[in-house]
């Protein structure tokens, strides 16, 4: 069992300040790339990383990652919906948990470095299988005579950055923090309604699916074991996903609002590969 | 003491979002509308929508009648748009546009019920008020979409609006809706200023015309001039029948097709094919009557005043594909036919139903083609004195029709014979020994068989209401009109009223609020030469009176008050005139 030091924390610390500062210093990058004026300003050591100082080629020397997970995700939002000339249906949410998996692709490469701290900068794409949101739809306020569903697939493209905090005394662990923000493309499908008297009411089918461009982020702690197999690294870890609110689209013109899909979340567990 | 209150809020916090919760989570289903249903059908699924027009909120019924009167289940909502839609294929709701999405629309809620009427199909006729001479193929005069525009308790007055122009010797009229009205008249060649066949709408507002179509001038080609009919088919084409022609118009007036028909054994100028009918996969089916050779008297005179009416031919059977106008088949029948051919249905068999002098004969129509029913042979009907019947009437098992079509010296007979079982014949005598006015039988006095003292005369035929069982029958000399039923043991008197009239009579309101229409020749005028009509609206289960038009000039004879929209109705004017009567409470 690793032992968890005041080392440990101290190293926690930097990370985090690390981020701040390397999010600073990528903008100044960005402005005007200066190896010399970067290094000048630059309170970090960079002599252990030597990549850093050449921009491009640790760009062209980065890692593809593939991933693969499973996620537990909660969208859907009860609210009212309104029809011209009538009093409207209330969607009511029974079941917004949902579980399904995950694959991602990403690219990172390493610029940055500290003593404590290795960074890595990338874009990380992800599919979020389809999750269904499921319940009721109160007709006129009274009448519980449908139920309602629809399913949701998440399509997050992050920029990310990736801390890697070497484990103690040795090379091949390292602790990996990930953060993240990007568009997400909701894509709401398969909205379907069921009559719950026996068919007596007939479902209207009032929506469709939708694409849905959000913003989103995520953040990640994992545990990474470096050099698995030649070069190749596998990483275990748990991912956060802010996901947005996505909608559906409203097919009849006496529908006044649309559904939405309210602020989504999801909960990952995820194994990576580096190559 | 505070804390205290806090603990107490949150409670009462508690408690409220308990109550909430609980309610929602309680919602049970429910149908949104409440439906009692009268005039007993067979089962219908109907859809009614709280937002007819999205359609939205829709739920599924049956009901098992055709008059539904509809209220909402949820308080205090008013339903601006909501919307029924009828399941089984070619019904209709009375009175209401249809959307695109098959709904009629209508506003409703919890406290203001909406009472609608389901119309049933009527193949092949086009689906509004009349399109056919007598509503249906069966020629019941049952109009059910039509209603009265007076009140059921009597004591109504009737307005009048006549036409800005004539309309010579109009005979019916026809409706793609109540914006699209037809008229077809000219065909009474014996009525001065009647030419030939004309077609014309007719604003419905001022009767003026919209457009006028003059199809034939027999005044100048000298070909009979006898009544046809126009109807429009289910392909919202308008068709004509006059002379030896069927024509076929657009709701322009716009001839999009003229068929000349064989004329069997006379010649095309002495011939007529006097109106049409259909089946109800769209066949026309048409027969000829003639006017004797080397006689010139035009209109229906011809069949009385020529010095033999019966030296003709027999008639013919014609069979026609309205898509393609070209005859499907063509046969001679055993006889001169003289009343028009009558189509029902029984048994999943389609037939054309005939009246020979004195007996009946059918036709199988099957894809257009007669096949004569050799197993349905009634016994002769018609007894000595009497004359030649009128149309049959199809009304539910039964054929029904009257005798003395032309003036007889035996009291008129109604027949009812069976569809399934021609050996099933009722026969029944309404008139009998009812006292005939002094005039009128000293006008009549030599006008029967063989110079005999006529009794009797009934140009039009009966009217038959299937879903009440009753049958109207009328004689114009002894001027009297009654109601009969058919039991198990034969034909019964319902009631009988005094009533002159030379004209079909007119069923129109719902089951339950049946009314029969026809004119009433004022006392002292003779039937046939009179000069005046009244029109009297009477409960038709009862006899009773609820209302009678102001003196009006006399209508084309034979034919009949035509229902139109909103409780009104038209009258033909024998000299031209167009006539709305509008009867009100």
């Amino acid at each position: 069992m690793m032992r968890l030091g005041p080392s440990f924390y101290q190293k926690i610390l930097i990370i985090i300040c690390s981020f701040i500062v390397n999010l600073n210093s990528a903008a100044i990058l960005a402005d005007n790339w200066d190896e010399k004026r970067y290094e000048e300003q630059n309170d970090f050591d960079c002599t252990l990383q030597p990549a850093c100082f050449n921009f491009l080629a640790e760009i062209a020397n980065g890692e593809p990652i593939f991933q693969l997970g499973w996620f537990t995700a909660t969208q859907g939002k009860s609210q009212h919906v309104d029809i011209e000339g009538l009093i409207g249906d209330d969607f009511e949410v029974n079941h917004s948990s949902d579980q399904n998996l995950l694959v991602g692709i990403g690219y990172y490469f390493n610029w940055l470095a500290t003593s404590v701290v290795r960074m890595q900068y990338g874009i990380n794409a992800f599919y979020l299988g389809s999750t269904e949101v499921k319940g009721h739809v109160i007709q006129e306020d009274l009448f519980t005579n449908l139920s309602y569903r629809y399913s949701c697939t998440n399509y997050p493209i992050y920029f990310s950055a990736k801390a890697l905090i070497p484990c103690g005394m040795c090379d091949d662990y390292d602790i990996v923090i990930d953060l993240g923000i990007g568009p997400n493309i909701v894509n709401t499908h398969s909205f379907k309604e069921k009559s719950l008297d026996g068919g007596i009411t007939i479902p209207d089918h009032i929506f469709s699916g939708k694409n849905t461009v959000v913003f989103s982020a995520t953040a990640g702690l994992g545990w990474r074991i470096n050099h698995i197999w030649e070069n190749h690294s596998l990483e275990i870890g748990y991912r956060f996903f802010y996901l947005g609110q996505g909608e559906l689209k409203k097919v009849n013109n006496q529908v006044k609002n649309t559904l939405r899909t309210g602020n989504g979340y999801a909960n990952a567990l995820v194994i990576s590969i580096s190559i | 003491m505070q804390m205290h209150l806090l603990f107490r809020s949150l409670f009462n916090a508690l408690c409220l979002s308990m109550l909430f919760t609980t309610e929602n989570c309680y919602t049970e289903s429910g149908l949104f509308f409440d439906v009692s249903a009268t005039e007993t059908t067979s089962p219908l699924q109907i859809k009614l929508a709280l937002d007819g027009q999205g359609p939205l909120s829709y739920q599924n019924y049956t009901v098992d009648g055709l008059n539904l009167t509809i209220s909402t289940t949820i308080p205090h909502h008013t339903y601006p748009f909501a919307g029924i839609k009828i399941d089984n294929p070619g019904y209709r709701i009375a009175d209401l546009p249809q959307t695109k999405d098959g709904y009629y629309l209508f506003s409703v809620s919890d406290n203001s019920p909406v009472t609608l009427l389901i119309i049933p199909p009527n193949p092949p006729w086009y689906p509004s008020l009349e399109a056919f001479e007598h509503y249906n193929s069966g020629r019941s005069h049952v109009f059910p979409e039509a209603t009265f525009g007076g009140s059921y308790s009597g004591n109504n007055t009737v307005d009048i609006l006549n036409s800005p122009m004539v309309y010579p010797s109009g005979y019916n009229m026809s409706y793609l809706g109540p914006n699209d009205l037809f008229i077809y008249g000219g065909g009474y060649g014996d009525v001065a200023g009647s030419v030939g066949a004309f077609v014309a709408k007719v604003a419905p507002t001022t009767l003026g015309p919209i457009w006028y179509n003059q199809l034939i001038n027999t005044s100048i080609n000298g070909e009979w001039d006898y009544p046809g009919s126009m109807g429009i088919l289910q392909d919202g084409f308008i068709y004509v029948s006059y002379g030896y022609r069927l024509a076929k118009l657009n709701k322009n007036g716009v001839i999009i097709d003229t068929l000349t028909l064989p004329t069997g054994g006379a010649e095309p100028k002495n011939t007529s094919f006097n109106g049409f009918n259909a089946t109800s996969d769209g066949i026309i089916v048409m027969k000829s009557v003639y006017r004797q050779a080397g006689c010139s008297i035009q209109g229906p005179d011809a069949l009385l005043q020529c010095p033999d009416p019966t030296d003709v031919p027999a008639s013919i059977l014609l069979s026609i594909n309205p898509q393609t106008m070209r005859i499907i088949d063509n046969i001679t029948l055993p006889a001169p036919v003289g009343a028009r051919p009558t189509i029902g249905r029984f048994n999943e068999k389609e037939y054309v139903y005939l009246l020979e002098p004195t007996t009946a004969i059918r036709y199988e129509v099957r894809e257009g083609k007669f096949i004569l029913d050799n197993s349905w042979t009634p016994e002769p009907f018609v007894s000595s004195g009497q004359t030649l019947c009128t149309s049959f009437v199809v009304m539910n098992d039964w054929v029904v029709a009257q005798t003395n079509t032309l003036p007889a010296s035996t009291a008129l007979d109604v027949i009812a014979i069976n569809q399934g079982d021609s050996s099933k014949l009722y026969k029944f005598q309404p008139f009998e020994g009812d006292p005939i006015p002094p005039l009128v039988e000293e006008a009549f006095s030599t006008q029967g068989p063989d110079g005999t003292q006529a009794i009797s005369w009934a140009p039009m035929s009966v009217s038959a209401d299937p879903e009440n069982n009753l049958i109207y029958a009328s004689d114009s000399l002894p001027g009297k009109i009654a109601a009969l039923t058919i039991t198990a043991g034969g034909l019964e008197m319902v009631w009988k009223a005094e009533q002159t009239t030379t004209e079909f009579t007119t069923l129109i309101g719902s089951q339950t609020n049946r009314v029969l229409v026809g004119t009433d020749i004022p006392g002292p005028e003779i039937p046939g030469n009179n000069i005046n009509d009244f029109v009297v609206w009477r409960n038709a289960a009862t006899g009773e009176e609820l209302a009678r038009s102001p003196l009006l000039p006399a209508m084309t004879q034979g034919t009949m008050v035509q229902p139109y929209y909103n409780g009104n109705m038209f009258f033909e004017g024998q000299a031209g005139t167009l006539i709305k009567l509008m009867p009100a409470p």
